[in-house]
C-alpha cells in the first residue's frame, strides 16, 4: 500500500496577473520559479486575467523554460500544465507589445487554441482542492477578473476560506474599480496590499539582465525585458515585491500596516534588490523526480566472508 | 378521408396458453396522432464505462468539428460517425489525489458518475448519489425499473482493490446514496430473470398471485425492520432506513409489475451462465439493454464492461497479458500497441450494440435516436493516470435534442459534470448544479 507524504509541502503560489501587459509581471513569474528551485515555492497555478491568447502562450513558454519541459510538437500529450486565461466574449484583447516582440524570437509554446487553455476559475479552483489547509497564498496583480469569477463558483467561499491564508494584490484595480472593491468585499481570507510606490522604490537593474542570465544562450524574461523597452532601464517591481511577500512574509523584507497595507523597511533595501536579481535569475531546476542512486555493492573480502 | 383502423398498443399474439406482447409499432399510432407522438418517445440515457484509461494518441483526431477520419480505435464506429458526438478535454477534477495519494483507479470509477472525491476507505465508504440515480427518481417513476446495472466482471464489493479503495469503488459505477452503490448483474441469466421475471413463463394470473405472495413477505421484513430500528443506534438506524428503501423499491416494483399484466417479448432465448467469450457477454448484456429500452422497462442504464483497475487478460484477441499492468507501459511502443488493440476491441463491441440501437424502429426514428450512450473512461492516459481529457463520446441524439456527427474539444479542466448537467437536462431533470458543474456545455444542442 502507498501512502501520501507526511511532509510539509512548500508554499503553493497561485499567481493571477496581468501577464504580458508589463515586465514587472513576467519577472515575477521568474522569480516565483526561482524560490520552486529552492523548494521555498510551489508554482501552482499560473491564470491571466485579460482574454489574450497570445499572453497565454508567452505565459507556457516561460513556464516550460523553467520547468526544462518539452515543447512543441515533441511535447509529450498533456506534459504541459494549463494557463487559465478567460475567453474573450466579443474581440480578443490585442497582444500588448512586449508579448508580441518575445513571441516573435523563436520560442516554441504548446498553446496554439483557446482549447489549450483553461477558463481560469476552473484551473483555480481545481489547484486549491488540491492544497493542504492554509498552505495556498493567491498573487493577484492587474484585474479583479478572475478573481471574481472564482468567487461565483458554487460553494467556493469555504474552499478559499480552508486553503488560501492571504490574498496579496500587487497595484490597484484602476482597471475595473468597481469589480475590484467587491472582490475586497467578497475575499474569505486577510488582504495584503502592495502598492505601486514600494515598486517604484526597489526597481530591478538593468543591468542583471547583461550580467546574470548568461548560463542560457536564449532566455525568454531577457528577451522580454528588452522587448519592454530600449535598454538600460530599471523596472519598477510591485509584482515582484507582492511575490516577494507571498513567498517570505516572515524575513522582514516589508512590514504590513493595520489596513494590510505593505511598506518598504530602508535597511532591507539592498537585500530585497539583491534577492530580486538573485532569483529571478536563478538557474533553471531539473524538473525529473528525484531518484535513489543504486546503492553500491561492497567489495567482497577475498576469503568469501562480508564486512560485518 | 382517414379509414385505416389504429393497432392497439397492447396487442397480443396469441396461441394455445401463450400470450406475446409487441413492440411498438407504427400501426399502434392513429395517423393524425403520429406528429404528437413523435414528440413524446422517451428519452434513454446509458453509460458503458471501460477501465484502465484509454490510448489517447489512437483516440483524439487531430481536428474539430465534423467528424471525418476517426483514429484507430474509433475505426469500428465509421459507419455510426453521423450519430455520435466526439467530446474532449472533459475533467473530473474529484478524480484526482487531492492529498488522498496513490488510488486513482478507485477514485475514478468511484467519482465518474457520483462527482465527487469518494472517501479513501475499505470499511466505511462514502461518495455520493450518482447523478444517473437522480435521472432515475425522476424518470424512473414511469417504468418498471428506475434503472439498470449491468457489468461483465467482478462484483466485490469489500476488501482493498486500489491502494486503500474498497473495491466497492472500483466495481460500481451507480451509487443510490452516498453509502450505498448498486453493484452490477454480471450474469445475462440473472439479468433476464430480472428484466422480463423468472416466471416469464406464467400466465398474467399467475404472476400476480406470485406478487401477492412475495409482498406479503416484504410486509413482514419490513415489519420487523421498523421494530429492530428502536433499539438502534444512529448509524445502525441509517443503514436500516438505507434497508427498508431498499425493501420499498422491491414493493413498487412488484406494484408496477401487478400493473403491467402484459409480457415482455425478449425476442431471444434465456441464457445460461456466464459466457465465457467477452464479445458473446458483451453481445447478450447489451441485447437485453436494448430490449429493455425498447419496451421501456427503464430509461436509464449504466454498463461497467470491465471493473475499474481490472487484470483481465485478453486471449480472444491474443493478448495473454493483464490489462492493468499493460496500460502503465511506460511508453514501450509494444505495450503501448496491445493497449490498442484492447481499446479497438471494446469499440468493436460498442459498435454492435449502436448498431443493434440503430437497427430498431421506434416510429419514425429508431432506439439510437432516442437515446445518449455515453462511453468513455475515468481515466485518459492509463500510464500517468490522468483525470483530464477524459475519453468521451455520446451517441444518439437524445430524442431529436441535438446535432451529432461533430468533433467538440471544450476548454482545459472543463468539468465532466457539466456533461451531467446537460445530460439531465435532456432527461426532462434539470438542475442549477451536481458535483463541480459550472454550467451546461456548450454545443450540445441543435445549432
Amino acid at each position: 500500500m502507498q501512502f501520501a507524504s507526511t511532509a510539509k509541502q512548500a508554499t503553493a503560489i497561485l499567481y493571477d496577473s496581468d501577464f504580458g501587459r508589463n515586465i514587472d509581471s513576467v519577472l515575477a513569474l521568474a522569480l516565483l520559479h526561482g524560490f520552486a528551485g529552492k523548494q521555498q515555492a510551489r508554482v501552482s497555478a499560473l491564470t491571466i486575467n485579460y482574454p489574450c491568447l497570445e499572453a497565454a502562450e508567452l505565459c507556457d513558454v516561460v513556464e516550460a523554460f523553467f520547468r526544462k519541459a518539452v515543447t512543441g510538437p515533441a511535447a509529450v500529450y498533456m506534459s504541459a500544465p494549463a494557463i487559465g486565461v478567460p475567453e474573450p466574449h466579443g474581440k480578443p484583447v490585442e497582444a500588448p507589445a512586449l508579448v508580441k516582440a518575445t513571441l516573435a524570437k523563436p520560442w516554441v509554446s504548446n498553446v496554439t487554441n483557446w482549447h489549450d487553455t483553461a477558463a481560469p476559475e476552473n484551473l483555480i479552483r481545481n489547484d486549491l482542492a488540491a492544497q493542504n489547509d492554509g498552505n495556498a497564498v493567491m498573487v493577484m496583480t492587474g484585474a479583479a477578473t478572475n478573481l471574481s469569477r472564482l468567487l461565483a463558483l458554487h460553494d467556493t467561499a469555504p474552499l478559499i476560506r480552508a486553503k488560501v491564508k492571504m490574498l496579496v494584490v500587487a497595484g490597484d484595480f484602476a482597471a475595473d474599480a468597481a469589480e475590484g472593491k467587491k472582490l475586497l468585499a467578497d475575499w474569505p481570507t486577510p488582504v495584503v496590499f502592495c502598492g505601486r510606490e514600494i515598486g517604484d522604490a526597489l526597481l530591478f537593474p538593468g543591468k542583471s539582465i547583461e550580467a546574470d542570465f548568461a548560463y542560457a544562450p536564449q532566455h525568454p524574461i531577457v528577451d522580454a525585458y528588452r522587448a519592454y523597452k530600449p535598454m538600460p532601464y530599471d523596472a519598477p517591481t510591485c509584482a515582484l515585491a507582492a511575490m516577494l511577500y507571498a513567498i517570505r512574509p516572515e524575513d522582514g523584507y516589508f512590514t504590513v500596516g493595520k489596513q494590510g497595507a505593505l511598506a518598504t523597511v530602508a535597511a532591507k533595501h539592498d537585500e530585497v534588490i539583491q534577492k530580486f536579481t538573485e532569483m529571478v535569475s536563478a538557474k533553471p531546476v531539473d524538473a525529473r523526480p528525484f531518484r535513489k542512486q543504486p546503492p553500491k555493492e561492497e567489495p567482497v573480502p577475498k576469503d568469501g566472508k562480508s564486512g560485518s | 378521408m382517414i379509414t385505416r383502423k389504429a393497432l392497439a398498443r397492447r396487442t397480443f399474439l396469441r396461441g394455445a396458453g401463450a400470450a406475446v406482447a409487441l413492440p411498438f409499432l407504427d400501426s399502434m399510432v392513429p395517423a393524425m396522432a403520429k406528429a404528437a407522438t413523435a414528440a413524446e418517445k422517451p428519452v434513454r440515457m446509458a453509460f458503458v464505462y471501460v477501465p484502465n484509461g484509454i490510448d489517447m494518441r489512437n483516440w483524439n483526431p487531430d481536428y474539430e468539428g465534423k467528424l471525418d477520419a476517426l483514429p484507430r480505435i474509433l475505426k469500428p464506429l465509421e459507419k455510426f460517425k453521423d450519430d455520435i458526438n466526439l467530446l474532449g478535454n472533459l475533467t473530473h477534477n474529484a478524480g484526482r489525489a487531492l492529498l488522498d495519494g496513490a488510488g486513482d483507479h478507485g477514485r475514478c470509477c468511484a467519482s465518474y458518475l457520483s462527482g465527487v472525491q469518494p472517501r479513501k476507505t475499505m470499511v466505511d465508504i462514502k461518495a455520493s448519489m450518482s447523478f444517473d440515480q437522480i435521472v432515475a427518481n425522476k424518470v424512473g417513476a414511469k417504468t418498471r425499473f428506475k434503472s439498470l446495472e449491468v457489468g461483465m466482471e467482478d462484483s466485490r464489493q469489500a476488501g482493498d482493490c486500489d491502494s486503500g479503495y474498497s473495491c466497492a469503488y472500483t466495481n460500481n459505477l451507480a451509487w443510490r446514496s452516498e453509502t450505498q452503490p448498486l453493484p452490477p448483474i454480471l450474469n445475462p441469466r440473472a439479468l433476464f430473470d430480472r428484466l422480463f421475471g423468472a416466471d416469464a413463463a406464467l400466465t398474467p394470473e399467475a404472476r400476480k398471485r406470485r406478487s401477492l405472495y412475495r409482498r406479503s413477505i416484504l410486509d413482514l421484513v419490513s415489519s420487523d425492520a421498523k421494530r429492530l430500528a428502536m433499539d438502534l443506534g444512529p448509524t445502525d438506524q441509517r443503514k436500516l432506513d438505507e434497508y427498508l428503501t431498499s425493501v420499498r423499491e422491491i414493493e413498487l416494483q412488484i406494484e408496477r409489475a401487478e400493473k403491467d399484466t402484459t409480457r415482455i417479448d425478449p425476442g431471444m432465448e434465456k441464457p445460461y451462465g456466464i459466457p465465457a467469450d467477452f464479445a458473446e457477454h458483451f453481445r447478450l448484456m447489451t441485447s437485453m439493454m436494448t430490449v429493455a429500452f425498447q419496451a421501456d422497462l427503464t430509461r436509464v442504464a449504466t454498463f461497467l464492461v470491465t471493473h475499474e483497475g481490472t487484470s483481465r487478460a485478453y486471449r480472444e484477441i491474443g493478448i495473454p497479458d493483464g490489462h492493468h499492468p499493460l496500460t502503465h507501459h511506460r511508453n514501450q511502443p509494444a505495450l503501448m500497441e496491445k493497449v490498442a488493440q484492447i481499446n479497438t476491441y471494446h469499440v468493436q463491441q460498442f459498435a454492435g450494440w449502436l448498431e443493434k440501437l440503430k437497427s430498431t424502429q421506434e416510429g419514425d426514428s429508431n432506439l439510437l435516436d432516442n437515446s445518449m450512450i455515453v462511453y468513455g473512461a475515468g481515466l485518459s492516459d492509463g500510464n500517468r493516470h490522468l483525470h483530464e481529457d477524459l475519453p468521451t463520446l455520446i451517441a444518439g441524439r437524445g430524442g431529436n435534442k441535438f446535432q451529432t456527427g461533430r468533433r467538440i474539444v471544450y476548454r482545459r479542466e472543463t468539468p465532466m459534470c457539466n456533461l451531467f448537467v446537460t445530460m439531465m437536462d435532456r432527461m426532462g431533470v434539470p438542475v442549477d448544479h451536481f458535483g463541480d458543474s459550472n454550467g451546461a456545455l456548450d454545443g450540445l444542442d441543435l445549432t
